[in-house]
């Protein structure tokens, strides 16, 4: 995202915000837009169009799958398609208008077009006439895991490129890596619809609620992961804006602007990175670039939630916050209520919680338990960076700290029966945030170092071990 | 409680944000006159220089070369002069800043490594003031640039390439300033140079919102003196292919046929003086500088890549007799190095070379450094 | 039961078998999981109870701060789904 495009949302959600009427619709065909407007260069042109457009029809044919009927009534849906529609024939007919400056045109073939229209409405008419059942949604559920995973996997989209290449009879040619846009937090909001459908949870939304939900604009490309039941509430009736909520709007969106292209893009430039690790030798230098690092990966990851809560303020849509002063929790539990929350939230949802749950309900021991399930979530959350054996290892590096720091907690919670005095509270939280954050630091050298030999090398070199 | 009004906040921040536009435009601060470099963290053996944007961040670098100011406060040369100091500046291009040399291998390292006292005992130190680019009207500005810096003398090493009208070049390094180019053609009287690309930046240029690409960079640069200071590394060294000792057949000096190189109407050759002129009464050594002559085919039509035996000649001749006609102090060294002292380009110079460049330059500076 | 009656059982439950700290009393405003009183495996622990104890489901999406966060908003929660 540049500036530009961070003018142009800040000007339509306050231009969304002011609408009387109309404002679900408004919103809903500028995040469609937006869907397409910040497609990143792919390896073919077409994918511009075809990922977008693709990523709606995901959208529309899970709607499909959990809405109830009373939802899916023709009657409050029909606006929400044509707008859908009109946004998508705008964008193709941009090949005779060509203007390129507000969207580079990515011209599908038109044969092509029309069998994608064919299928869409082939596979929606075949969901709207079964039956929705549980065991329909967990294949679609692990459909849109196995293109999660596909698309986390950077080996694998490689290799489909370079056989789609053979296929075609051409050489592989140099390209802009494939990428799915906001695919990993799209994904993340269908799965738990999908999960809450099976639960009967989900409540009744409205094709045009559940795609302004998946996509809405301000957190289409970093999150926050909303709660759909939530989410739509602030839709139907917006809270409304004293002036001190816009003025908390503005604070927040620029706030996230410094963040991201001061603080952030600043700090990438001495971070800690192979380069880095490779040619610092002294210690003391290296310890210095692992906590810049650390510093620009909350700033700029924390920026975008800024950026995004405060657009959507500004719609009188409040989304849930993502990070809350991570790095002066006093221990790494809390740490992770406090860093990336949104997700957290989902793992413990949907991961966590049942498995505890299931786990519980048997004859094993409890700190076996804590490991399954602690260990497991961590590595999953890893995996969702990327599959990768460093994102392994940062979970694991994660699920092994919380392990420890819960057995910790647990035997001196039991040893220290009177409360410290607040002179000894404090100190114990400052040594518990100065461990925390130099833990979590060095964790980040698993996350941001291409190879898990690389960063245990840079471990060694930290410690002063080379 | 008071109540804050929105549109009024808007209001008042354009008006206030237009305003400090204006007045950063009309007073135009020497902004490349802040450095963290030579305070917080050590001086650059020699201006931030890196050809390609996607290595900047391995070279711990970016250049500024819209900020001459910023781009000599954050190397050595802005320390402050000792009183037992007599103090030289290295002009040239990518060959006297180093390419490819660790800052103690380069002429300048190498120069100082010597050791060498002025007759009145002072200590000869050398700086690094070249920018990569083989165009004698940036050397001519980084001069003026310099001067500020108490210079006791210049080396200047030169060839025939950064003689030629690089009009390619002016656009990115010349304009930003144009009104300085303009003033010094004027007083010397540069007829040759042209300056028809040259673009003097408007008044809306010099406001903030025009200058934020300077002063992002000045601001960057600042940030990887961090990494500067880490690593004591100012280039990420990549490996090139080494020289080949056959050249092609072609006999044209950049399409310039046999005969019409035009030195005297075409080349920059009136640089040179201004440059005497300009740094007076600080003394100029101009050095022409050691190439790379191909020994394999077609070596008997061309020197090297870059010039056709024909052509260096003529200049050869040409820049001989004019030192000797002005008496002018010159070294020549076109000739000093065998192949094997160069790297990947026909300028480009192995640490060996460079310590034997050094001696020549021996004797010449001492002479310099011992006014009679 | 009254949500006192809720609370004060909650209340004990927490101290004991939680944190392990008999004598400690929490508040019923106190903040349990946004302050990290109680960590995700604990919360699962005390859902699991809630359940036992009041008849009363709090599912797996709803163990978090924003469902309820003190001693009163749980019972109220407890209270809700009893009736």
């Amino acid at each position: 995202m540049t500036f530009l495009h961070l003018g142009v949302f800040a000007l339509a959600a306050i231009g969304i915000g002011r609408l009387k009427v109309g404002r679900e619709l408004a919103l809903l065909a500028f995040s469609v837009f937006v869907l397409f407007w910040l497609q990143p260069a792919q390896p073919f042109v077409s994918l511009r169009f075809w990922i977008p457009f693709a990523t709606l029809a995901i959208i529309a044919l899970v709607w499909a799958l959990t809405a109830p009927p009373e939802a899916r009534a023709m009657k409050k849906n029909w606006p929400t398609a044509l707008v859908i529609f009109g946004v998508i024939l705008l964008i193709d007919l941009n090949q005779f208008f060509r203007l390129d400056a507000i969207y580079m045109t990515a011209t599908p073939r038109l044969w092509m077009l029309a069998l994608a229209w064919l299928v869409f409405f082939s596979v929606g008419l075949a969901l709207w006439r079964v039956r929705q059942t549980s065991t329909l949604a967990a294949l679609v559920a692990l459909g849109i895991l196995f293109i999660f995973i596909y698309l986390k996997t950077p080996a694998l989209v490689v290799k489909s490129f370079i056989w789609m290449d053979s296929l075609r009879g051409v050489a592989p040619a140099t390209r802009p890596l494939f990428s799915w846009l906001g695919f990993s937090y799209i994904a993340f909001r269908l799965l738990h619809t999908i999960r809450d459908f099976q639960a009967r949870r989900l409540p009744a939304l409205t094709l045009s609620e559940y795609v302004n939900y998946a996509i809405f604009f301000p957190a289409f490309v970093a999150g926050p992961i909303d709660r759909a039941e939530r989410f739509v509430v602030e839709l139907r009736t917006p809270v409304a804006l004293a002036e001190q909520d816009w003025a908390e709007a503005a604070r927040r969106f620029i706030i996230g602007l410094f963040k991201k292209f001061v603080v952030a893009d600043s700090l990438a430039v001495i971070s800690i990175n192979t380069i880095f690790v490779e040619q610092v030798h002294s210690p003391a230098w290296l310890w210095l670039f692992l906590y810049l690092y650390a510093l620009r990966i909350y700033f700029d990851f924390s920026a975008y939630s800024d950026i995004a809560i405060g657009l959507a303020r500004v719609m009188g849509i409040r989304l849930p916050e993502n990070f809350a002063a991570p790095y002066f929790k006093p221990n790494l539990t809390q740490f992770w209520n406090a860093w990336h929350i949104t997700l957290t939230q989902w793992f413990r949802a949907y991961f966590f919680n049942p498995l505890t749950r299931a786990l519980r309900t048997k004859q094993i021991s409890i700190p076996a338990i804590i490991f399954v399930t602690q260990l497991g979530t961590m590595m999953l959350i890893g995996l969702w960076h990327g599959v990768a054996l460093n994102f392994l290892c940062w979970g694991i590096w994660h699920g092994l700290g919380l392990f420890v720091q819960n057995r910790w907690s647990e035997w001196a919670r039991t040893k220290i029966q009177t409360p410290l005095t607040p002179r000894r509270k404090l100190l114990a939280d400052a040594l518990g945030m100065f461990l925390t954050f130099n833990f979590v630091s060095l964790g980040w050298l698993f996350f941001t170092l291409p190879t898990p030999a690389l960063a245990l090398n840079a471990m060694s070199k930290l410690f002063g071990f080379n | 409680m008071k109540t804050v009004r929105p549109q009024w906040v808007v209001i008042k921040a354009v008006v206030l944000y237009a305003l400090v536009n204006l007045a950063f435009a009309y007073f135009n601060p020497p902004v490349g006159k802040f450095s963290l470099y030579n305070w917080l963290i050590p001086g650059r053996a020699r201006v931030p220089y890196e050809r390609e944007v996607e290595y900047y961040e391995a070279s711990h670098t970016i250049p500024v070369y819209e900020d001459l100011d910023a781009m000599y406060q954050s190397t050595l040369l802005a320390q402050p002069k000792q009183p037992d100091e007599f103090r030289v500046f290295l002009l040239g291009d990518s060959s006297a800043w180093g390419f490819q040399l660790h800052p103690e291998e380069t002429l300048v390292g190498q120069l100082n490594a010597l050791n060498l006292k002025t007759c009145a005992g002072k200590r000869i130190v050398v700086y690094n003031a070249a920018f990569p680019l083989p165009y004698v009207m940036k050397d001519l500005i980084l001069l003026d640039k310099a001067r500020e810096y108490q210079p006791d003398l210049f080396l200047w090493t030169v060839t025939l390439d950064g003689f030629r009208n690089r009009t390619i070049f002016t656009n990115y390094f010349l304009d930003p300033y144009a009104e300085r180019v303009q003033a010094l053609a004027e007083e010397y009287q540069l007829t040759n140079l042209d300056l028809q690309k040259l673009e003097t930046p408007t008044f809306w240029d010099q406001t903030l919102i025009g200058q934020r690409g300077r002063l992002k960079k000045i601001f960057l640069l600042q940030v990887h003196g961090l990494g500067w200071a880490a690593t004591g590394l100012d280039y990420d060294y990549r490996s090139y292919p080494p020289l080949s000792p056959d050249v092609t057949a072609d006999d044209t000096f950049f399409e310039t046929p046999p005969g019409k190189l035009g030195l005297e109407d075409h080349m920059l050759f009136n640089v040179l003086e201004a440059g005497y002129q300009l740094a007076a009464p600080t003394p100029v050594l101009v050095i022409n500088e050691p190439i790379f002559v191909a020994s394999g085919k077609n070596s008997e039509i061309r020197y090297n890549e870059f010039y056709p035996r024909w052509a260096y000649d003529e200049y050869l001749t040409y820049l001989q007799n004019w030192m000797r006609v002005n008496q002018h102090d010159y070294v020549d060294a076109w000739n000093l190095l065998p192949p094997a002292e160069f790297t990947d380009t026909p300028f480009h110079r192995t640490p060996a070379g460079e310590r034997k460049f050094a001696e020549l330059l021996l004797p010449q500076i001492q002479k310099l450094a011992c006014p009679k | 039961m009254t949500t006192e009656e809720i609370i004060s059982t909650l209340s004990k439950q927490i101290a004991e078998k939680i944190l392990k700290q008999p004598g400690r009393a929490i508040g019923a405003e106190e903040p349990l999981i946004s302050s990290g009183l109680i960590d995700s495996f604990s919360l699962m622990d005390l859902a699991l109870f809630v359940e036992d104890t009041f008849g009363a489901r709090i599912e797996d999406t709803e163990l978090n701060a924003n469902t309820f966060d003190s001693l009163t908003q749980l019972a109220s929660l407890i209270q809700s789904r009893r009736a």
